[in-house]
Parts: C-alpha cells; structure tokens; sequence
C-alpha cells in the first residue's frame, strides 16, 4: 500500500521541483548575491582584524563589492524584464534604475563614511556589512512581487538600520536615536504586515500579479479588506519614509546618528519604501474611480507633510535637524507623485529619487568634512565663516543648497519641476499650486545655512579652524561628482527623464 | 452556516469560560477562610525566597538567549530540508540540494564565528 | 550682418567665459581680476551694439532668432529671439552691467573676485530674460537672477542686508512660483490643442484660452511680475534692497531687474491673455496710479538718499506700467521709452549716491548740506541726474512722460490728471532733495574736504549723460526700433475688442 503511495506523491513533487527550478533565474538577483557575499566578507574582516590595516582593507573590500554590485544592476537594467524564484521577485528597467540607486548611493557613502568616522575617533567597522546588507533589503523591496517579498526586503533594510542609528555605541545621542529608531519601526513593521494580512484576508493571495488580477475583476469597495489594508500599509510605509503624521522620530534620530548614516538613511530607504508602495499601488490596477478615496487621502497626506516639514525646518539651529525636516518635505513632494498614481508619475518618482539622492549625499559629504565633537558643530553659528575661508567649499555648499530649494539651472529643480509638471498634467492643480508655494517656503531655511555659511561674519577664531580641514581626495571626489552632477542634470535632464520614462513601460 | 461551522468552536470557548469562572467562583464559595502571614507570603517552591522577582540579570544572559533563538530557528529550515530530501536524490538532484544546504550552513558558520571572535560568548 | 552666427546666444553666454576664467585667477590679484572682468563686459556690450543697427525695423518681429532642441520630450527647446523691445533692454543690460563693474574698483574691499563672477552671472541671467522665446527657458533664466542677486545683497550689502536679501529672495521667489503652474498650464494646454506639447512662445501665442481661465492665468503671471515692478502692493521689498545692495547692485536692480517685471507684463501678459488684459487694464491703471503718487509721497519724507531714489523708482515704475496698460500706442511707446529711461537716470543717481556714500559713509541727508561748493562736478552729474528723473523737457525723462500721460489722457482723463500729479510730486523730492544736500551753507566741515570725482568716475557717467541727452532730443531714433512691436500689441487688441464685442452681439 505504502509503496503505490509514494511514487505518486513524487511524481507530481518532483514536476514541481524541476518547474521551481526552471523559474529560479537566480542571476536576476545577482547584485544582492554579490553584495551579500560582500556583506559576508567584510563581517568576516570586521571580526577578525580590529586595526587600522582591518579598516583599510575592510573599506577598500566593501567598495569592490558595492561596485561590483553597481555593475551588475547596470547589466541587469539592460536586460529585458524577467522573472526570478517563480515570480516572486521581478527585475525590469524600473528595478534595475533603483538598484543602481541604492548601490550608487551607499558606494559613495562608504567612500566619504571612512574618512568620516576615522575623524570621529570610532571607527566601528560592522558599518560596512550592514549598510551592504541594507541595500540587499532594499533591492529585494524594489524587485519584489509579492507582500511577503517586499516585508522580507524591509526588514533586512530596518534591521540594518537600526543598528546604523546606533553605531557608534559610545556616544548616547547615538544610542538614543537608535532605540527610538528601533521601536517606531518595530511598530510600523507591525502595521505593514496587517495591511498585507487584510489585503492577503481581501484578495486570498499576497502576490502583486494575482492581487491585481482579482481586483481587476471586482471593484475594491466590495472588499473592506483591501483599502483598510492599503491604508494599513500606507500607514507603515508612512512611518518608515516619515510622512506626516508619523514622522516624530526623525528629527531626533537623523539628529542622533552619526552623520554620514543619517546621510544614508535619508536617501535610498526612503527610496526604496516609496517606490515599493508606489509598484504596489500602480502594479494593483485600482480603478481611478473606485481609488479616489485613496488618492485624496494620500494627497492631503502629501500636503500635511510637506508644509509641516519645511515649517517645522524654518526655525531650526542644528543642520541635521534642518536636514531631517527637509527630507520631510521631501517626501511630501514625492508623495505628490505617488498620489497621481500613474506611470508617468512613477517616472517622476524615479528621477526625483535620482537627484534628491545626488545631491543630499553631496550635501551630507560636505558637512562630514566640517564635523567635529560628534557632528555637535554642525549648527548655524558652527558653520560660520566657512564661505570666507574655504571659497570653494562654499560654491560647493551654494551648488547643493540651491539645489535642494529647487532653483534652476540645478537637478534640484529640474526634479521638482517633472512632479509638478506630471501633476498638472493630471490635472492635480492644487497639489501643484500648493507644492510649489512650499518649495518658496523652504528656500528660506537652505537661505539661512548659506546665509551664515556666507554672510554672517564669523566669530573669532573660526576662521582658524576651517583653514585646518584636509581634503581627502575620496571625499573630494565625491562631493565634487555630485555637485557637477546636480549642475549636469540641471541643465540637461532629458536623458535620466527619458530613462525613466522607458522604465515604467515594463513595469 | 456560520453556526454550523463555527458552533463547536463557540461551544468550546464558552465551555472553558464556563469552566474557569465555575472553579473560580465555587472554591470561594465553598472553601473555608483561614489567614495566618505564611499563607501571604510570596511563594517559591517550599524554599523561603531571598530576592525580589524584578531583580537585575546579567545582560549577557539576553544576548545568549537571543544567539540560542536565533540559531534555533534557523535548524528549523533544516527539517523541510530533509523531508524533501530524497526527492531530490531521486531525481539526480542530491549534490545539488546538499549544496544548498552547504551554503545555508555555511552562512550560519560564518555568523558562528563572528559571534566567537567578537567575544560575544565569552562569560568574563 | 550676423550671418548664421548665433549673435544672441554669444551676447548671453560670453560672461560665463568670463566667469570660467576669473575662477582661474588668484584671488588676490584683483587688478587682473578687474581686466578680465571688465573686458568681459566690455567685449559683450561692443557686440551687442551692432544689433541697434542690424535690427530691421521695417520688418519688425522677432529677429536673429535661434532654436536648438534641449528636453525634447517636454517640448522645450532652447529658442531665443529679439524684437525691438528686448533690443533695446539687452543693449540697456550689456552696458548697464559694464558701468556696474567699472563702478565697483574701489567700492568693494572684500571677496572681488566673487564679487565680479556675481555681476557677470547676474548679466547672463538678465540677458536671457530679454530674449527666450521658450517659457520654460525664460523661467529658468529668470530664477537664476535670484542666485547671484541674492547674494550680492547678502554679502556685500550694508547693515540690514540679511534681512534684505532674504526679504527679496523670498519675495520674488513667491511671485514666480505661480506664474511656473501657469506655464506648465499652458503647455498641456498645447498639448490639448495640438497633440504636441511645447513650451514654445510662438506655440502658446497660439492658443485659444476661454476669457475666464485668462483671467486667473494673467493673474498667475502678474503676480510674479508685479512683485517685480514692484508694482504698489508688492513693493515693500524694494527699499529694502535697494538701501541695503552694494551701489553696482543698486544701479542693476533699479535699471535692470525692475524692467524685467514690466517687460513680462509686455512679452507675455497682454499677448497672451488679451481678454484678461482689456478686462483687468482699468485695476492695473489704478495699482500703477496708486504706487506713482504713493511712491512719491514716501519718497518725499525718506532722510536717506538711496531709500529716497528707491521709492522714486516706486513712482518711476508706476508710470510705466501706466503706460503699457493705457492699451494705446502713445501709452505703449511711453511706457516702454520710459523703462530705458529710468534705467538710465536710475541708474545714474544710484551710481551718484554710490560716490558720494564711498567718500563720507553716509547716506543721510542731514549729514549733507552746501557741499556743491567742494564736489561742483559731482553737483553738477547729480543736477543731470535729478533733472531727468524729473523729467524736464529736452531730457528723456520728458519724452517718456508726456507719452504716458497723453496715453493716460486718452484712456480715461481722471488717470491723466492723477498721473500728471505724480509728475509735480517729483519735482517737488528730487529737487527739495537736492537742495538739501547741495546748498545752503556747509553744514559739516569734514564735508568740505571732499574730494570730488575722478577721472574714472567721470568716464562712467558722461556716456549716461550723453544718452540722456539724446533721448531727450530725438527719442525717435528708440521708438522707431520697437514702434511695429507696439502696433502689433495694438492690433491684438483690437481684433480681441471687436471679437468680445461680436460675442456679446451674438
């Protein structure tokens, strides 16, 4: 009896294993194999050598394999779309841009953070694993097809970064962010995976392609489930990329951490955590007339967090803190994009997801070179006199700050420029009106850095102490890239917008 | 219909709350009251106690429970891994799978060792 | 005459090659900084002038035109052009930049070299103004204004700069950010209409617009232009700046910066929204009367000389707005002579004050008073000067004026009247003004140990006064430039008068 029985089990398990085999298409995630053999790798120097030679080769062993990362999402970008691990996970041009995102972007971090934390005096070399590990998470979150994927991604990304927050253990403001960092997002992991439970209890599946092709067929009021959860996932995303009203832990943990993770977290997580909601909401195929409840809602959400991130930025003293507001903001007009919920406004998401990462890094960079005392210098008065004594670090700081206003001829503009211009397109002129009026509004806290970069004549004896700052010629390099970029994208944008235009198409 | 299916179920809660309420409220009820202090003094198995339950531990004893959960969970991969085993093997397939489970492990050493070189087991 | 040579994108971009070489210099070496900034100037201003002369005037229309693909996909391309008005206010800003960064060899004592890369930044940015023919562009152009302006007052202005620049930052940054939604409007607005999207002038003059949304899109574009003007309500950022800019800001702002605002009203406010123009010209008339007579009356109590000449442009700015909304061609023609105008004598009492506020540090007009007697040639510009912002006949001043008030007068009389009192009030500050502090007895010794102008100094004003005086005596040879741009503003009007009225019929 037992032995007719087995057989057919196996038959049909073995079909399924050759068929799960058949659609691995494991090179489709060969940048996140090889970060995370990078990863690996670095965990493995950081245990065994704790010197400064450990530092060295730690670092110069993370940038290969970030590069070799980069590289490899440059490679798969240029492939056609395809499915991997059975349609779990999906790389196309839109996953691929954002992979280069985030293995861009923590390539130049690790290249300014060494420096970095050496000046700061503790160099804790478990940074280099984990800012890998977190753009493994990330690029599983953008890749994803399914909630479950996406949740996996985000917690290997929030793992990571809680203990970033945290990493120089020795310093308590650092701590602090930590701990706080930690349990917002214990929290709102929470709330994210009740909104997938209730859109997996709605639609019986968490996979994007079949929760689409349900909803296709009904419209989503039918079902409670699925709006409570999108909402119930907004509110989790929300947490994570800090939208108004949940955005209280930023300013006191971009404040806590150390500068450079702050300059990480404030860019790719924040573009990974939308632009994985943004594919959830766009790759579910909601009706526009049954998702207005939802794009309103998400539109006053966008209008909320921008105006109280650059009011609350307006008065601010520490440049972190003015930084942590602005990002704020930032968000809000990203989720101007969001809240369009169309291809187009994918694509404006994308290239503003581009520049606001250029040129905060660029900006981040600048201000390691400046930061002394466990970044406590980074203030309005600490910050004197820097224009008059570094002319070139000021045109530096001016190219950046401008940018991040959004005045032309810089990227920063052009960015903003492509949001509001989808959103008038699509017909949401208000949210444009009131975008762009907030744009006017936190031109005066980025004024007010180059106000007492420039203007402000410095107390005596600071003038000394910028005389003192060695360029690194890593550091350099990167605040220099980014700034010719911001300008280059500024001026002729059309081959990154054409870009993004491209990689919505295969979405 | 949802009485159908779910009846049994409401049977049984509303039981086991029947249940502890009926102990609860009938040993009161019944049971005589005789106090003395003994009877409120805090109990720890037949020994008197000698220290206050909220007391300080050694924070190295989370950090060993937390490697041991950890690595705890991670052995559970390894029992579906086993089931499915054989049907690899059959067909032709068993390096294969043995290597995965290689690199599965291989994974864990490296963590294994990081914990030991970072002193993380270390009492003292 | 040009050829094929792409004359106005040389004439916009040759300060960058200026900019491009001070970065090299050393900063410390400021003759050599002066050298290459000045020849940079005066290398552009020598080419821009051949355009007075090159300008077909018979033709009219947009000439020299140049079109280069930039962000295809948005229909946005690099498209610049000139037409007689802007030909005038380019040749205004190449020259007014050169005696910008003439005047400033010994006003500015600290960071010349960034000093200078500013003024020149500052005139790429003016001069793109004038001649884009791509709304996207021209907006680009006019928020990089923003950056060097900012900071010109910002780090080399007087006491209350911080305030100032960022009062003036703010100011115009607000007003632009409305007439950006409109652009991007009307764009898509092309886009419906057409299939294509663009942000090409020639494609939007195209439009058809329903009156109503002209109405809130001249409104978006007013705003920022207005606040630019400064027309009456939003002027208040003006004294600020003014009072607080280095003298060479002073003179941009004022001869410059302001005609930006009025030329957008020109360019783009009344081709573009005709209906909306004929329907709002009555409130803008009233605005422009208020801020003359408002602007002359706050000028007549100012004690600082350079507040006092700052709220005068108030009232200068005024007429010209005037004039472009008397929607008639003496108006038009006025209203436009009178920008050049005042860029002129503006210019050159703000250069004056610059002068004197270099010798003696103050710009009160109490710690003035009798010192004709020690400085007679700087008294004598000064009279020049005062004399034609009044506008005394056989100056430009004059010519500009009585255009704008017989516009006025043709329109409705009562704004003629009103107008007209703007001109007497005029007379009565500049002159009070100048008596103040040219006669009289020496009221402070240390003033008479003035020295008096110098031969640079000099050199700077007599071309202004030379040009006053030619305006003054024969105008024609300007107005005949821009005189078909004015009839086909007035052609537009009239076709859009007759058709709202045969609507009304139907």
């Amino acid at each position: 009896m037992q032995q007719v029985m087995i057989p057919a089990i196996s038959d049909s398990s073995a079909q399924q294993i050759i068929k799960i085999l058949g659609d691995t298409n494991i090179f489709y995630t060969l940048p996140q194999i090889i970060i995370s053999i990078g990863a690996l790798v670095t965990m493995m120097i950081a245990a065994i050598s704790r010197e400064e030679r450990g530092q060295v080769i730690n670092y110069i062993t993370s940038v290969f394999f970030l590069f070799a990362g980069l590289v490899s999402s440059v490679w798969l970008a240029s492939l056609p779309k395809g499915d991997a691990f059975s349609g779990m996970v999906s790389s196309d041009l839109f996953s691929g841009i954002l992979n280069i995102i985030y293995s861009g972007s923590a390539l130049l971090i690790i290249l300014v953070a060494h420096s970095y934390f050496r000046n700061r005096g503790r160099y804790i070399q478990e940074l280099f694993p984990l800012i890998q590990f977190a753009v493994v998470g990330m690029m599983f979150m953008t890749m994803a097809n399914n909630l479950i994927i996406v949740f996996l991604g985000l917690e290997i990304l929030s793992v990571s970064l809680y203990v970033l927050a945290g990493i120089d253990n020795m310093d308590t403001r650092s701590n602090e962010a930590a701990v706080k960092y930690f349990l917002m997002g214990a929290f709102s992991s929470a709330f994210l995976l009740y909104g997938i439970a209730l859109v997996y209890g709605g639609t019986g599946s968490t996979g994007l392609r079949e929760i689409a092709a349900y909803i296709n067929n009904k419209s989503i009021w039918q079902n409670i489930y699925i709006p409570a959860g999108i909402i119930l996932m907004l509110i989790g995303f929300g947490f994570k990329v800090s939208m108004v009203p949940f955005h209280m832990w930023t300013p006191d943990v971009y404040q806590g951490a150390p500068l450079m993770i702050t300059a990480f977290m404030s860019t790719a997580p924040k573009a990974a955590a939308l632009s994985a909601f943004a594919k959830i909401l766009i790759s579910m195929n909601l009706e526009p007339g049954s998702s207005i409840m939802l794009t309103n809602l998400i539109g006053v959400l966008a209008v909320v967090t921008m105006t109280v991130g650059n009011l609350m930025a307006l008065n601010q003293n520490d440049i972190k803190r003015i930084m942590a507001f602005s990002s704020i903001a930032h968000v809000g007009y990203l989720l101007i994009a969001v809240c369009i919920m169309n291809r187009e406004a994918l694509a404006a998401l994308i290239f503003y997801f581009c520049v606001y990462t250029i040129m905060n890094i660029g900006f981040f960079s600048l201000l390691s070179l400046l930061a002394r005392d466990e970044d406590r210098n980074l203030t309005l008065e600490g910050i004197q006199g820097l224009g008059k004594s570094r002319p070139l670090l000021g045109l530096f700081l001016l190219i950046f700050l401008f940018s991040l206003s959004g005045i032309p001829p810089t990227a920063g503009f052009a960015a903003k420029f492509f949001i509001f211009n989808t959103a008038i397109e699509n017909k949401f002129y208000l949210l444009a009106i009131l975008g762009i009026l907030n744009s006017a509004i936190s031109a005066y806290y980025y004024l007010r850095i180059i106000l007492y970069a420039f203007i402000r004549e410095p107390e005596s004896g600071s003038i000394d102490q910028w005389s003192q700052i060695k360029l690194n010629a890593a550091c350099f390099v990167v605040i220099f890239v980014t700034a010719a970029a911001v300008l280059e994208i500024g001026i002729v944008p059309g081959y990154i917008i054409d870009l993004g235009k491209k990689a919505i198409q295969f979405l | 219909m949802f009485i159908h299916t779910f009846g049994p179920v409401a049977i049984q809660i509303a039981f086991a709350i029947g249940m502890a309420l009926f102990l609860l409220i009938f040993t009161n009820a019944i049971g005589p009251k005789k106090y003395n202090p003994v009877k409120f003094d805090t109990y720890e198995c037949g020994v008197s106690y000698f220290n206050d339950a909220r007391g300080m531990f050694n924070v190295k004893f989370y950090l060993i429970a937390v490697i041991f959960i950890l690595f705890d969970i991670e052995a559970v991969f390894i029992i579906p891994w086993s089931v499915i085993f054989m049907e690899f093997k059959k067909l032709g397939l068993g390096l294969f799978i043995l290597g995965e489970m290689a690199v599965f492990l291989g994974v864990l050493v490296l963590a294994y060792i990081y914990i030991i070189k970072k002193g993380a087991l270390k009492w003292d | 005459m040009f050829g094929d040579l792409p004359i106005l994108s040389i004439i916009t971009f040759l300060p960058v090659a200026g900019i491009v070489i001070l970065l090299f210099i050393d900063s410390k070496k400021n003759s050599l900084i002066n050298t290459v900034a000045t020849a940079t100037g005066f290398v552009t201003f020598i080419l821009s002038v051949p355009l007075f002369f090159a300008y077909q005037e018979n033709t009219g229309g947009y000439q020299f035109v140049e079109k280069y693909k930039w962000l295809e996909s948005f229909g946005i391309s690099f498209h610049v052009g000139m037409d007689g008005i802007s030909l005038l206010l380019v040749l205004l800003t190449t020259m007014l930049s050169l005696i910008a960064i003439i005047s400033s060899y010994t006003a500015i004592t600290s960071r010349y070299k960034e000093y200078m890369i500013t003024l020149l930044l500052l005139q790429v940015g003016m001069t793109g103004v004038f001649l884009a023919m791509d709304l996207f562009l021209f907006y680009i152009f006019w928020e990089i204004i923003l950056i060097p302006m900012y900071l010109l007052i910002g780090v080399w202005g007087g006491k209350e700069r911080v305030y100032a620049s960022i009062k003036f930052f703010l100011y115009t940054l607000t007003g632009s950010t409305m007439m950006l939604i409109a652009i991007i409007y009307m764009a898509y607005m092309v886009k419906a209409q057409t299939g294509t999207i663009s942000f090409d002038f020639i494609d939007i003059f195209k439009l058809k617009i329903d009156p109503s949304i002209q109405v809130i899109l001249f409104l978006a574009f007013a705003l920022g232009f207005a606040i630019k003007v400064p027309l009456f309500p939003f002027h208040t950022w003006l004294p600020d700046a003014h009072t607080e800019a280095p003298t060479a800001g002073s003179v941009i702002l004022a001869g410059v910066l302001l005609k930006m605002g009025t030329y957008g009203f020109l360019r783009f406010n009344i081709p573009l929204f005709p209906d909306a123009t004929v329907q709002l010209a009555p409130y803008m008339m009233w605005l422009s009367i208020i801020g003359i007579i408002y602007g002359a009356l706050m000028a007549m109590i100012q004690p600082d000389v350079k507040k006092l000449v700052a709220y005068s442009s108030v009232s200068h700015l005024g007429f010209v707005m005037l004039g472009i909304f008397a929607l008639n061609e003496e108006g038009l023609t006025g209203g436009i002579l009178q920008m050049i105008n005042h860029g002129i004598s503006t210019g050159m009492l703000f250069l004056l004050v610059g002068m004197i506020y270099e010798r003696t540090h103050t710009r009160m007009i109490e710690d003035y008073g009798g010192i004709a007697k020690a400085v007679p040639v700087f008294a004598t510009f000064m009279m020049i000067a005062s004399l034609s912002s009044i506008g005394l006949p056989g100056m430009n001043g004059f010519i500009g004026e009585i255009l704008i008030m017989t516009g006025a007068f043709l329109s409705r009389p009562v704004y003629g009247i009103l107008a007209a009192s703007g001109v007497i009030l005029a007379a009565v500050y500049m002159l009070w003004m100048y008596q103040r502090v040219m006669f009289g007895p020496m009221k402070h010794a240390k003033n008479s140990n003035l020295k008096d102008l110098n031969f640079r100094e000099v050199a700077i004003l007599i071309p202004l006064v030379a040009l006053i005086m030619w305006i003054g005596v024969y105008p024609q040879a300007l107005t005949v430039k821009y005189q078909k741009s004015v009839k086909d503003l007035m052609q537009l009007k009239s076709s859009r008068i007759s058709s709202t009225a045969d609507s009304i019929k139907n």
